[in-house]
C-alpha cells in the first residue's frame, strides 16, 4: 500500500508539473516547454541478494562429534513496487539533458526454532529472528545524443554523473530458555550489522531503438546499458550484545571507513509506444515503455574490509576473529513501466 | 621529485622524437603523433586492513556459559594518497582513412606506510598484543607495528581507433585493442614487543605478495562535443573502454616469529609459516572511464602545419576481482592459523591527468 501511494504520488507530481506547462505552451508557445518532458516510472524489482544467510538448521545429527546434515536459511526479499522520476530537456537538435532519481526499499524477515546463528549452537527451545532492510537511492545527471541512422534504427549515446547510496541493515536475535539458571530465565543474543556505501562518479551508456513495423511506427523495441564507476565511501559496523539488560558481554567491530572504486552495470530492454498529439496540447507527445532492468554493482559491500586475525595459540580474549566478511555484489532486477510526457520537440 | 623527473624525462623524450620529425616534412611523420601524459592518481585500495585496536574491552563473561567476547574493536587501514606518474603514447593516422594505429604505455607506482606511535598495540598478523591500558583484563603486553604497502601497475595497449564525425559539433571515436597489464601489490608487516602469550619481547614479520599479469582484448568509445561555434578548438570529451584479461595470479605469504635479542635473529629456529599456492588463472573484467576538456591547435605556417593538443581530464579505472589472494580455502585443523589467505579484491585507481600531444599535419 505504501508503495502504491508512492507511485500514485509520483504520477500526480509528474502530471501536476506537466499540465500547467503544456497549458501554457498551448497558449504561449514557449520553446523551453516544447523541449521539456517529464517521466515517472513504476518498477517492480527484487534484490539479487547474494549471501544473506542467517544461520542453519539441523536436519539429521551425526555421531562422532561432526556437524551432521545442515540446511542454511536465507533472507530473500521479494519483488517490491517502487518508483523513479525525472525530466529531459532537448537542445542543439538531437541532444538532451537528463535528470533522473530512482528510489528502492525492500525488506524481509524470518523466524526459526532451534537455529544455529551468531556464533551460538542452539540449545532446545531457541528462537531466532532476523530482518534485513535494503535501501537504495540513485541520482543521474547527464547528456544524451541521438544518432538517427535511418527511420528504422536510432542510437542514443549517453555520458552522465551518477550518485548512489546503498544501505543494507541486518538485525539478528536469538532467544534461548535456560532452565538451570535461577529457576529458568531467557537469555538474549542480539547482533546488528550496518553496511553503507555512498558513491559518486562518471558513467557512459548506449541505448538502441528499433522500429521494425513500417505500418506501425509508434511501436519500437529498445535495448541498452549503462556503466558507471563510482568513487565510494564504505561504512560498516557490527555489534553483538548478550543479555543487554544486565552488564552485557559484547563485541563491536567498527572499522575505519574505507574508499574504493565500484563498477556498476545497468542493462534494460523492452517495448516502447510513442504518440504525438497532432492537434491538441500544442503537439505534445507521450511515451509508454514496458521493460526489464538488470542492475549490478560489483563488490559494492565491503563488509568492513577487516582482515583475518585469528589468535596465535591461546590468546584467551579473541574468540571471534575480526573477519567481518568478504566483498559482495548488490543488484536488483525486474520489470518497469515508464510514462513520459513532453512538448512537441521533447 | 623522482616522479617529477620521470615526467620531465618523458616530455623530453617525446619532444626529441617529434622535433626532427617535423623538421623533415616526411609523409610518414606527417601522419604520426606522440604524446606524454602526467598523471596524479591514487589507488582505490579497498581491503588493506593492518590490524585492529581495542577501544573498550568486554569485561564480563557470558552469563550462560558463553566465552568472553572481543570488545569494541576498530580496524585500521593503509590508505595510499595521490602520486605523480606518467604515460606515453604514439599514433599513426592511416592515409586516406579515418583510422589510426596507436600504442600506449602507462606506469603507476605508489607507496604508503604506517608505524611508530600511530601503530601501537595493534592486533595483527595473528597476534594479540595484550592489554596495556586495561591491566585488570589481561596481561600487560605492549607492541609497536610497522606496515608498508607498495602498489605498481604497468599497462600496455596496442590497437586501432576510428573516428566517426556525425555533425560539426559531435563525433565519436571507436577503439579496438589488445592490452597487457601487470599489477603488483606487496604488503610488509612487522611487530615488536611483548605479546599476549609471552613475557619476552618477540619479533614478528609477515610479507604478502600478490601479482596479476593479464592479456586480452578490449573495446571502447569516446564521444567529443564542440559546443562553441566561435572557438572550435575547444571540446569536451567523455568515454570509456572495457577489457577482458586472461590473468595469471601469483601469491605468496610468509610469516616469521623469533624471540628478540636471540643471537642470529630469524635464523635460529624461527616459528614460521609460508603459504605458497600454485599460480592460478582467471578472466578479469576491467572498466576504464575518462572525461574532460581538450584544446586543439594547428600551426598555420610553421613546422609543416603540425597539430598540438592539450587535454585535461579525470580518469576512473577498476579491475574487478583482480587480486585473488591465493584462492586458498578455509582449512583449520592442526595449525592454529587457517590458510585462508583472503578473498578476491578489486583494484582500481582514479585522479586527474594532463596530456600533451604533438603530431604532423595529418596526424
Amino acid at each position: 500500500m505504501k508503495k502504491t501511494l508512492k507511485v500514485t504520488f509520483g504520477t500526480m507530481l509528474a502530471v501536476s508539473m506537466v499540465t500547467p506547462a503544456y497549458a501554457q505552451n498551448f497558449l504561449g508557445e514557449t520553446d523551453f516547454l516544447n523541449n521539456l518532458s517529464v517521466f515517472v516510472e513504476g518498477n517492480y524489482t527484487k534484490p539479487s541478494n547474494n549471501g544473506l544467510s542467517v544461520g542453519d538448521l539441523l536436519v539429521t545429527p551425526s555421531a562422532g562429534g561432526l556437524d551432521g546434515w545442515r540446511r542454511q536459511v536465507f533472507l530473500n526479499p521479494e519483488n517490491e513496487w517502487d518508483y523513479a522520476l525525472g525530466f529531459t530537456y532537448r537542445y542543439c537538435g538531437d541532444s538532451r539533458l537528463i535528470l533522473r532519481y530512482d528510489h528502492y526499499d525492500a525488506s524481509d524477515d524470518t523466524t526459526n526454532i532451534d537455529i544455529r546463528n551468531i556464533g551460538f549452537a542452539p540449545a532446545p527451545d531457541t528462537a531466532g529472528y532476523a530482518i534485513v532492510q535494503e535501501n537504495q537511492h540513485e541520482w543521474l545527471l547527464g547528456l544524451a545524443h541521438s544518432l538517427g541512422f535511418d527511420q528504422g534504427f536510432n542510437l542514443d549515446l549517453m555520458a552522465f554523473l551518477a550518485q548512489d547510496k546503498l544501505d543494507v541493515s541486518l538485525q539478528e536475535t536469538q532467544t534461548q530458555f535456560v532452565a538451570n539458571q535461577g529457576g529458568g530465565v531467557f537469555a538474549h543474543y542480539h547482533r546488528t550489522t550496518e553496511n553503507t556505501m555512498e558513491g559518486f562518479g562518471p558513467g557512459l551508456g548506449a541505448m538502441a531503438q528499433v522500429y521494425p513495423f513500417r505500418c506501425m511506427q509508434n511501436w519500437g523495441f529498445f535495448a541498452g546499458g549503462r556503466t558507471a564507476l563510482l568513487y565510494a565511501r564504505n561504512s560498516y559496523q557490527q555489534s553483538f550484545y548478550e543479555n543487554n539488560s544486565v552488564t552485557p558481554a559484547f563485541y563491536v567491530y567498527d572499522p575505519e571507513d574505507s574508499h574504493s572504486i565500484v563498477t556498476k552495470l545497468d542493462i534494460s530492454f523492452g517495448l516502447n509506444y510513442h504518440c504525438g498529439f497532432r492537434h491538441d496540447l500544442g503537439g505534445a507527445m507521450f511515451d509508454i515503455a514496458l521493460g526489464m532492468r538488470y542492475m549490478n554493482m560489483f563488490n559494492v559491500l565491503k563488509n568492513g574490509n577487516a582482515a583475518y586475525n585469528p589468535p596465535n595459540g591461546f590468546a584467551g580474549i579473541a574468540n571471534f576473529a575480526a573477519n567481518t566478511g568478504w566483498p559482495q555484489d548488490w543488484g536488483r532486477f525486474g520489470p518497469f513501466l515508464t510514462f513520459r510526457f513532453g512538448g512537441a520537440n521533447a | 621529485m623522482k616522479k617529477a623527473l620521470k615526467v620531465t624525462f618523458g616530455t623530453m623524450l617525446a619532444a626529441s622524437m617529434v622535433a626532427p620529425a617535423y623538421a623533415t616534412g616526411n609523409d610518414f611523420l606527417n601522419h604520426s603523433a606522440v604524446y606524454v601524459e602526467g598523471t596524479y592518481y591514487r589507488p582505490s585500495n579497498n581491503g588493506l586492513s593492518v590490524g585492529d585496536q581495542l577501544v573498550a574491552p568486554s569485561i564480563t563473561a557470558g552469563q550462560f556459559g558463553a566465552p568472553i567476547l572481543d570488545g569494541w574493536r576498530r580496524a585500521d587501514f593503509l590508505n595510499p594518497e595521490n602520486t605523480y606518474d606518467y604515460a606515453l603514447g604514439y599514433s599513426y593516422h592511416i592515409p586516406r582513412s579515418p583510422t589510426r594505429v596507436f600504442l600506449r604505455y602507462e606506469h603507476f607506482d605508489d607507496d604508503t606506510a604506517i608505524g611508530g606511535v600511530d601503530a601501537v598495540d595493534f592486533r595483527n598478523i595473528g597476534t594479540e598484543p595484550g592489554y596495556p591500558n586495561y591491566p585488570n583484563v589481561g596481561p600487560v603486553g605492549g607492541t609497536m607495528e610497522n606496515a608498508k604497502l607498495h602498489e605498481s601497475l604497468s599497462e600496455f595497449k596496442v590497437g586501432l581507433s576510428r573516428e566517426l564525425q556525425f555533425t560539426p559539433k559531435f563525433g565519436v571515436e571507436l577503439l579496438g585493442f589488445l592490452e597487457n597489464d601487470r599489477l603488483s601489490v606487496s604488503l610488509s608487516e612487522s611487530m615488536f614487543g611483548t605479546i599476549y602469550t609471552s613475557t619476552v619481547p618477540q619479533d614478528l614479520s609477515r610479507d604478502t605478495d600478490g601479482k596479476m599479469t593479464g592479456f586480452g582484448p578490449g573495446i571502447g568509445a569516446v564521444g567529443k562535443i564542440y559546443p562553441f561555434s566561435r572557438c572550435p578548438q575547444w571540446a569536451f570529451f567523455a568515454g570509456g573502454t572495457t577489457t577482458l584479461l586472461y590473468a595469471n595470479n601469483e601469491y605468496q605469504q610468509s610469516y616469521y616469529q623469533t624471540q628478540a635479542g636471540v643471537s642470529g635473529g630469524g635464523v635460529v629456529n624461527p616459528v614460521f609459516y609460508v603459504y605458497d599456492p600454485e599460480d592460478s588463472h582467471s578472466l578479469v573484467g576491467k572498466v576504464d572511464i575518462s572525461f574532460g576538456v581538450n584544446y586543439h591547435y594547428r600551426f598555420m605556417h610553421d613546422v609543416y602545419g603540425a597539430v598540438f593538443d592539450l587535454t585535461l581530464g579525470l580518469r576512473y579505472m577498476n579491475i574487478i576481482n583482480a587480486m585473488k589472494n591465493g584462492d586458498t580455502a578455509y582449512n583449520p585443523f592442526i595449525a592454529n592459523f587457517a590458510a585462508n589467505t583472503g578473498w578476491p579484491q578489486d583494484w582500481g585507481l582514479f585522479g586527474p591527468f594532463l596530456r600533451f600531444r604533438l603530431g604532423g599535419r595529418d596526424a
